[in-house]
C-alpha cells in the first residue's frame, strides 16, 4: 500500500492530473479524521484540506519525489488548520499555538462500523473512552500510531517535533493508558471473554 | 525466545494490542512471525481466543467511523480539480479525467489559449458558466444506483444525511441531486435498514421533508424513522424500529396502513388478499447490520432462505424434515463458514459444500 502512495505521488509530482485525484481520494478520509481532532468545524477542516491539496498541486514543482506522502500530508494539514484556528480565535500569537489550539477532541464511535463482535467492538470503544482522558500531545502520538498505523519517524514529521520526543510523549501515554486500562477494565474483562468461552462451549 | 513465549502466556487481550512484535505481525506479517506464532498457537491452544480477539481490536482501530458522506467528498474533490485544472493554463499535457465536467475544461482551454490576459479571463469566466450549466443539466434527472454483492453489507449516507445500511445481494437507485424544494425517494430492491433525516420542524409537512422507499408491491412513507425492509422472493417484510411510517400499496384497492414502533407487515405476493399486521421484536429484523443472524425460535427454513438470498448459494437437504428444525440463538455472520459450521454443530448435520452449493447431510 505504501509502495502505490508513493507511486501516485510520483506521478503527480510530474504534473499527472488523475494521479492528484487518486492522491486525493485515498487521503481524504485520514486527512479529515485527523483533522476533525483539532475542531468539531467540520466545514474548517474541509476548507483546509482544499487549501492544502491546492497548494500541493501548484508547488508541486518545488516538492521532494522522497517524502513520506503520508506524514507529509499530515504535518501540511495540521500547520494550515492550526493557523486557521489560531486566526480566527482572539489571541493569534503564533509561539503559544499549541497551547492555544490542542488535539483535543478525541471522539469514535464503533457503532457505524462493522467490527468483528461484540467483544472486540467493546474493547475499541474502551481504548477510545480512556484516550480521550489524555493529555493532548500523548493523545495525538498515541492516535497516529493505532489508528493511522504511524511509525516513530512519520509521527515525529507529522507533529513537527523530534523523534525523541514522540518516543517520551509515546511511553507516558501508554503507561497512563496501560494502568487506566488494568484499573478500570479488569471488572469487565470477564464480560468480553464470557461470551467467547460460551460460544466455544456450544460448538 | 523461550522467556519469549513465557512472557505471552500472562498476556491479557490489552496486553497483546501494546505489545510492538504482536503488531508487526498483524499488520505486516513475515515468514519469521508467521512461525513464531503458529507455533506458540500450536502449544498454546488455550490462547486462540484472546489472540483472535487482540487481532480484531488492532485491525479495528484503524477503522475509524466517518463523519463525511462519499458524496461529499466527491463534491469536494471535484471542486479542487476543477479549479487546478483552470489554473494550469501552462499545463497543457495533463491527462484528460473521466468526468464530463473536466473533458469540458480541456476543450474550452484549448480553444481560448492565447497570451492575451482578458482572452484568458474571459475563458475562466466562459468556462465556469459552462461548467455551471453542465452540472445543471446534468443534475436534474440522473440517478445513482448502488448494489451490494452477495454477502457484503454496505453503509450509504444519503445526500440529506439519511443512511442505509444494504444488506448482500441488494441495490438502491435515487436521484443524484436532491433539491429542497422536492420529495426524496429511493427504489429498493432486496433488504435495507433506513435511518431516516427527520426534516419536519413544524408539525406542517411540506414536500421536501416526505421520504419514500418504492418496493415492488407497496410504497413506505416516513417522516423520520427507522426501519427493516426485507424485499426477497415474493415476500416484504417491513419491519418498524422507531418512528412512524404509512405504507401505502400499488394495489389501489388496498387502504394504507400507518405502522408502529414494532409492527410488522408482510406482504405476500402469493397471497395478494392477505396481509399480515403483527409485532415482533425489531433487533430479530436488524441484527444482520451488526453481522448477527439472530434467531428467535426460528426454523432452519427461514435460515436457508436468508443464506440463499444473502451469499448467492443454493441450499440442497439430504432430508426436508430438517427444514421444520428450530433454532434459537446468535449466528455470527462474519463468515459464511464459521456460521456453517455453527448451523452443522447445532443441527448435528455434515455440511459439504462447493462454490455454488452448500449440502446438509444427516450423520
Amino acid at each position: 500500500l505504501l509502495e502505490d502512495d508513493q507511486n501516485i505521488w510520483q506521478l503527480f509530482i510530474s504534473g499527472n492530473h488523475s494521479s492528484f485525484k487518486r492522491l486525493m481520494e485515498t487521503n481524504y478520509i485520514p486527512l479529515f479524521n485527523y483533522g476533525t481532532k483539532f475542531t468539531h468545524d467540520a466545514e474548517l477542516v474541509k476548507d483546509s484540506i482544499q487549501d492544502l491539496f491546492l497548494n500541493l498541486w501548484s508547488k508541486r514543482a518545488n516538492i521532494s519525489i522522497k517524502v513520506n506522502v503520508k506524514a507529509y500530508l499530515f504535518s501540511s494539514l495540521r500547520r494550515g488548520l492550526l493557523r486557521k484556528i489560531s486566526s480566527s480565535s482572539k489571541i493569534s500569537v503564533y509561539d503559544t499555538l499549541e497551547n492555544e489550539v490542542s488535539f483535543s477532541s478525541f471522539q469514535i464511535s464503533i457503532e457505524q462500523q462493522f467490527v468483528a463482535n461484540e467483544s472486540t467492538a467493546k474493547l475499541v470503544r474502551k481504548i477510545a473512552t480512556l484516550m480521550e482522558t489524555l493529555p493532548p500531545r500523548q493523545m495525538e502520538v498515541i492516535y497516529l500510531k493505532y489508528y493511522h498505523n504511524f511509525d516513530r519517524n512519520e509521527i515525529a514529521e507529522a507533529m513537527n517535533i523530534t523523534p525523541q520526543t514522540v518516543s517520551n510523549l509515546l511511553q507516558l501515554g501508554l503507561k497512563k493508558l496501560k494502568a487506566d486500562f488494568k484499573q478500570r477494565f479488569n471488572p469487565d474483562l470477564l464480560f468480553i471473554l464470557l461470551p467467547i468461552v460460551i460460544s466455544k462451549k456450544f460448538i | 525466545v523461550n522467556s519469549e513465549e513465557k512472557k505471552y502466556r500472562q498476556y491479557l487481550v490489552e496486553d497483546f494490542i501494546w505489545d510492538e512484535d504482536f503488531r508487526g505481525w498483524v499488520h505486516q506479517p513475515t515468514d519469521v512471525s508467521n512461525l513464531f506464532w503458529s507455533n506458540w498457537l500450536a502449544t498454546n491452544p488455550d490462547k486462540e481466543n484472546i489472540v483472535e480477539t487482540a487481532k480484531h481490536a488492532i485491525k479495528a482501530l484503524l477503522v475509524e467511523n466517518v463523519r463525511i458522506g462519499e458524496s461529499e467528498i466527491a463534491e469536494e474533490i471535484d471542486q479542487i480539480l476543477l479549479r487546478t485544472a483552470s489554473a494550469g493554463f501552462e499545463n497543457v499535457e495533463h491527462n484528460v479525467a473521466s468526468t464530463n465536467e473536466q473533458r469540458h475544461v480541456s476543450k474550452l482551454k484549448n480553444r481560448y489559449f492565447s497570451p492575451n490576459v482578458f482572452l484568458r479571463v474571459a475563458a475562466v469566466f466562459l468556462l465556469f458558466m459552462g461548467i455551471g450549466l453542465t452540472i445543471y443539466y446534468r443534475g436534474n434527472n440522473e440517478t445513482s444506483k448502488i448494489a451490494t454483492e452477495y454477502g457484503s453489507i454496505k453503509k450509504i449516507t444519503l445526500p440529506d444525511s439519511s443512511t442505509i445500511v444494504l444488506n448482500g445481494n441488494s441495490n438502491i437507485s435515487f436521484r443524484k441531486h436532491w433539491k429542497h424544494t422536492e420529495l426524496r425517494e429511493i427504489w429498493l430492491e432486496g433488504e435495507g435498514f433506513f435511518n431516516v433525516q427527520h426534516l419536519d420542524k413544524d408539525n406542517k409537512i411540506t414536500e421536501h421533508e416526505r421520504f419514500l422507499v418504492h418496493v415492488k408491491d407497496v410504497t413506505v412513507e416516513v417522516l423520520g424513522t427507522s426501519f427493516d425492509i426485507r424485499s426477497r422472493r415474493n415476500k416484504t417484510e417491513i419491519v418498524l424500529k422507531s418512528g412512524k411510517i404509512k405504507l401505502a400499496f400499488k394495489d389501489k384497492g388496498k387502504r394504507d396502513i400507518i405502522m408502529k414502533p414494532f409492527d410488522i407487515v408482510s406482504i405476500d405476493a402469493d397471497n395478494p388478499g392477505h396481509i399480515g399486521v403483527s409485532t415482533t421484536q425489531p433487533e430479530q429484523y436488524t441484527s444482520w447490520i451488526h453481522k448477527k443472524l439472530l434467531l428467535n425460535n426460528s426454523s432452519f427454513e427461514e435460515v436457508i432462505q436468508y443464506i440463499e438470498d444473502n451469499y448467492g448459494r443454493k441450499i440442497v437437504l439430504d432430508n426436508s424434515a430438517l427444514k421444520s428444525r428450530r433454532i434459537e440463538g446468535t449466528i455470527m455472520l462474519d463468515n459464511l463458514d464459521d456460521a456453517l459450521f455453527v448451523l452443522s454443530k447445532v443441527l448435528n448435520v455434515k455440511v459439504i459444500k462447493n462454490d455454488s452449493t452448500i449440502y446438509f447431510m444427516s450423520k
